[in-house]
């Protein structure tokens, strides 16, 4: 998935947004929800037909195994894998419409009845991690942006290294300082709310060096704009005019970084899934890789690009709730 | 709320300053900011702080709200504010006084208010700031606010943004929330720069109210003739200290201080016109341009003709932004367009400099076809013919000969866009607009300076480097070779040669104009589109600037396109004023004409907007050596 794709998609309507009808603008978001679906999946198809080796092994058990020809014929029949690839790819168009993403090489069951438990704790995971990042990189803003050169340059230091810290890294410091000496928290395992805390973590300390990194930069923007001398100038207290004023206009560029934060971590969960041993998409894409697996691995590039779409929405619908001045109603709100 | 702060017995003075000094300690040292200054203020009376930037005007006001950078040191042998020793008020002590009896008005109400918050929004919150909890009652009173302020329909206005008003409107929504909790003391920095004249007139007359009403004022501004209008008392600021400081019409009638006699003289105005108002030296230029081109100086340097420009808005409509606009600005001359924001300036300003497309109406550069639809033959001739009948030659007259050029080339009828497209058909036989590749060569001869230069250098690049850039562009000689042009380019514009090393943001705002100037300059063109060129400078630096663009005008022959909102600089620069409203030409004709003799009503209603400066009377103190400072003998 090209990240500039995404990009264009979510700024595109922000930008239209004053030129056009609400109708327009959302057939032109649909429009473009699909086609970065459709790009995604057919670009993924072909590259793994690109790569060398021929699936029917994989079907067949493996490089280790010798099924013989007449098996081979059979089963290449049955996947429809003699078809030319134009027709491979539009049969399997034609079935993702109607919802059926074809059936596990590996697996031999259909694809959703195996990526279908994942999805949950891969976005719960995400979804978790985005939240604290968001936490850890306002919480670093509002306390040292602008509160002394000592405070700053803390804060500027710890951003940095926190946004340049590995993931697995974290991941496996938490685990071995939270759960195996403390004990706060499960070394492993999908059980509730707990098991969830150090995994996202992981996820989220390197999130939030990035997040917190472009946030003070509006911040300190923000901090020097006329306006909020004018709300010190109303009697305000400097902690009311940083919440009030500076912070809202901080949080606009970190929200449109969070769209691709929320498409990225879903991809980059394999890391925590994998050492804090949890179920996931992240793990599935992984294994389907290197099993090559083409239906799960197809499934699951849908499945991201899909979250990437609505996270997307989602975060364009916040920023003009945030931003009234890019909806072309914001007058009437 | 009733605490030993913010009472103020009635007719104390509200502020007592004795030698106040503000410094502050950077990482290069203390820098003094503010030295020895000292002031009073009675209720009902509005003092003026007077001088150009960085002369601690405005840390003089900040210290006033307490709102001076973490950095600062405010050191004073006396701070009274509003009865309180303002030196010992705590940051809290401070918030229960800002707002509540003293109101703040910043510069620049698009960026003083919360963008993103309402207006209503914004004045509730010093209602709130000050434990105003009914509901109800903070709704009327920002209500009342913006009505006091001027404000038609304030339940409407509460709603919006500061963004999604007009520049009026936003400026009294600005002073609403300044006044909203009746404050004894306003402090107003610069409350009408940038303003269009008749919505200066507008504020000028709100802040007037506000002095009626009882309260005292104390505002900042670089405009002498606003000052004069509303000031009781004057004090003139520079390098941080107080020069001068009396009765406004002393100061302003009778200034004592060499640098009070320099803002004055610095003030264009129509008693001034065709003098020097700046006392730097005449620049000279010992190069005559080479540059061949196809521009021909009997023709007019650029004439427009019914030019038509309208944009769809969001609701499908379409919105006329330039309608039937023509204009002629003779060689060597310089025609003043007068409008205020949203008129079609900025828009016809594009259109001349072959930027934007017009829907309809042609423009010749030098005689040469440059935008629209006559073929490069027919053009020709046109740009010749039009140059026979030059408009705007002095007389009052240009308007009658604008409207026969119009007639002749339409055939005596049809006027407009139906008329120009015949005229593109008959004449040519089908309207093939000038393109970009055809304008290219000619690029060199019309070159644009804007109100902001900064924004158009590139930050990284030396001032050395803007300039040679323009060179490059033009593929004028070899790097050595560019150097040394770039070098003489800075002579030119009166600037010294160590600044070619400098970058953009080092420079003061005048020098920036400077190269900017310099840089338009490089190529040698015949015509400088000047747009709001000095609208961003202090009055002294702009008088330079416009007697450097006189004295480049004058040696190099170049005709300027001068836009500007500022009436007293288009009267000063002008041969020949185009008056646009609403993208139409209210009225043109000779600078003369139209400022001594408007003949329409919306220009008269203009210029009556313009605050005029007092007749100086002689100056009667020993010593002061007259016109010592102005060798062209200005307006004494």
């Amino acid at each position: 998935m090209s990240t500039s794709s995404l990009d264009s998609l979510s700024a595109a309507p922000r930008t239209t947004a004053t030129a056009g009808t609400a109708g327009k603008v959302i057939a032109k978001r649909a429009a473009g929800s699909l086609f970065v679906l459709w790009a995604a999946v057919t670009l993924t198809f072909f590259v793994l037909r690109l790569t060398p080796g021929d699936p029917i092994t994989a079907i067949l058990g493996g490089a280790g195994s010798s099924p013989s020809p007449e098996t081979v014929a059979a089963v290449r029949a049955e996947y429809g894998l003699d078809q030319p690839v134009l027709v491979q790819y539009l049969s399997y168009l034609g079935n993702l419409l109607t919802g059926d993403f074809g059936v596990s090489y590996i697996f031999k069951v259909p694809v959703l009845e195996i990526i279908g438990p994942q999805i949950l704790p891969t976005l719960q995971l995400a979804g978790l991690a985005l939240v604290f990042a968001w936490v850890i990189a306002l919480a670093f803003t509002l306390l040292t942006v602008g509160r002394g050169r000592v405070l700053d340059g803390a804060g500027r230091a710890v951003e940095v290294f926190f946004a340049s810290l590995p993931q697995f890294w974290v991941g496996i410091m938490l685990a071995v300082v939270f759960a195996v000496t403390l004990g706060w928290f499960p070394v492993a395992g999908n059980d509730g709310f707990r098991s969830l805390v150090l995994p996202a973590l992981s996820l989220a300390v390197p999130l939030a060096g990035f997040i917190a990194q472009v946030t003070r930069s509006s911040f300190e923007d923000a901090l020097a704009q006329p306006f909020v001398l004018s709300a010190r100038a109303r009697g305000l207290s400097d902690t009311a005019v940083r919440i009030t004023h500076a912070l809202r206009h901080a949080i606009l560029p970190g929200l449109t970084l969070s769209a691709w934060a929320v498409g990225s971590l879903v991809s980059s969960a394999v890391v925590a899934e994998v050492i804090f041993a949890r179920p996931g998409l992240g793990r599935s894409l992984v294994d389907a890789i290197v099993n090559r697996d083409l239906p799960i691995t197809l499934a699951v590039v849908f499945l991201i690009a899909a979250v990437y779409i609505l996270v997307n929405l989602v975060v364009d619908v916040l920023y003009r709730v945030v931003d009234p001045r890019t909806n072309p109603k914001g007058s009437a709100a | 709320m009733t605490n030993t702060t913010g009472t103020n017995p009635v007719q104390q003075p509200l502020l007592a300053i004795d030698n106040l000094n503000v410094s502050f300690s950077t990482p290069r040292g203390v820098v003094d900011v503010v030295r020895d200054v000292s002031l009073a203020l009675a209720p009902g009376k509005a003092l003026a702080l007077v001088g150009e930037s960085g002369s601690g005007k405005t840390v003089t006001a900040r210290t006033l709200v307490g709102l001076n950078a973490s950095n600062a040191r405010v050191s004073a042998g006396r701070l009274d504010v509003l009865g309180n020793d303002a030196t010992r008020l705590s940051e809290r002590q401070w918030r229960r006084l800002r707002g509540k009896d003293i109101g703040y008005v910043l510069q620049d109400a698009l960026v003083s208010l919360d963008p993103l918050r309402t207006v209503g929004q914004e004045i509730d919150e010093a209602l709130r700031a000050h434990g105003i909890r009914g509901r109800a009652e903070r709704q009327e009173r920002v209500y009342a606010a913006l009505r006091d302020a001027g404000i038609p329909d304030p339940e409407v206005r509460a709603r919006q943004r500061s963004g999604e008003l007009s520049g009026g409107l936003r400026q009294r929504a600005l002073i609403a929330q300044a006044t909203v909790l009746d404050p004894q003391l306003v402090i107003a920095d610069e409350p009408t720069t940038a303003l269009d004249a008749t919505v200066q007139a507008q504020i000028l007359e709100l802040l007037a109210g506000l002095k009626e009403q009882g309260r005292g004022l104390i505002f900042i501004s670089h405009d002498l003739a606003v000052v004069s209008h509303l000031a009781d008392e004057i004090a003139v600021m520079q390098h941080g200290r107080i020069v001068e400081s009396g009765r406004a019409d002393e100061v302003l009638g009778n200034p004592r201080h060499e640098y009070t006699r320099q803002l004055i003289d610095a003030v264009p105005s129509a008693a001034g016109k065709g003098t020097r108002l700046s006392a730097v030296p005449r620049v000279s230029v010992t190069s005559r341009p080479t540059r061949l081109s196809a521009f021909s100086e009997d023709a007019p340097a650029l004439a427009a003709r019914n030019l038509v420009k309208t944009y769809a808005s969001p609701d499908g409509t379409r919105r006329t932004v330039v309608d039937d606009v023509s204009f002629t600005l003779a060689a060597g001359k310089t025609l003043g367009i007068v409008g205020e924001s949203g008129s079609g300036k900025s828009t016809t300003a594009r259109i001349a400099l072959g930027l934007t497309e017009p829907d309809a109406g042609t423009v010749t550069l030098g005689g040469l076809p440059w935008v629209g639809g006559a073929a490069p033959a027919a053009g020709r001739s046109e740009g010749e013919r039009s140059g026979g009948e030059r408009y705007g030659a002095g007389t009052g007259t240009s308007r009658a000969a604008l409207t026969e050029a119009d007639s002749t080339e339409d055939g005596g009828s049809d006027r407009g866009r139906s008329g120009f497209r015949r005229r593109g058909a008959t004449r040519t036989g089908g309207p093939t607009a000038v393109t970009e590749d055809l304008r290219r060569p000619h690029r060199p001869d019309i070159q644009l300076v804007n109100q902001d230069p900064l924004s158009s250098f590139d930050p990284r690049f030396s001032v050395g480097r803007v300039i040679t850039d323009a060179l490059d562009a033009g593929s004028v000689g070899a790097p050595g070779e560019r150097r040394d042009r770039a070098a003489e380019l800075l002579g030119q514009v009166g600037l010294p040669l160590d600044l070619l090393e400098r970058r953009p943001l080092t420079l003061s705002g005048g020098q920036r104009q400077r190269v900017a100037i310099a840089r338009a300059l490089a190529l040698q063109p015949r015509v400088l589109l000047l747009d709001e060129p000095v609208s961003a400078l202090d009055v002294s630096i702009q008088a330079q600037v416009l007697d450097l663009l006189a004295d480049l005008q004058e040696q190099l022959g170049l005709s300027y396109l001068f836009i500007s909102h500022d009436l007293g600089v288009i009267h000063h620069v002008s041969d020949d004023v185009l008056v646009l409203k609403d993208g139409r030409v209210i009225e043109s004709g000779s600078a003369e004409a139209i400022f001594t003799a408007p003949t329409t009503g919306y220009t008269r209603a203009l210029l009556d907007a313009v605050p005029d400066m007092p007749e100086r009377r002689p100056a009667v103190v020993p010593g002061a050596t007259p016109s010592a400072h102005n060798p062209a003998g200005a307006d004494r």
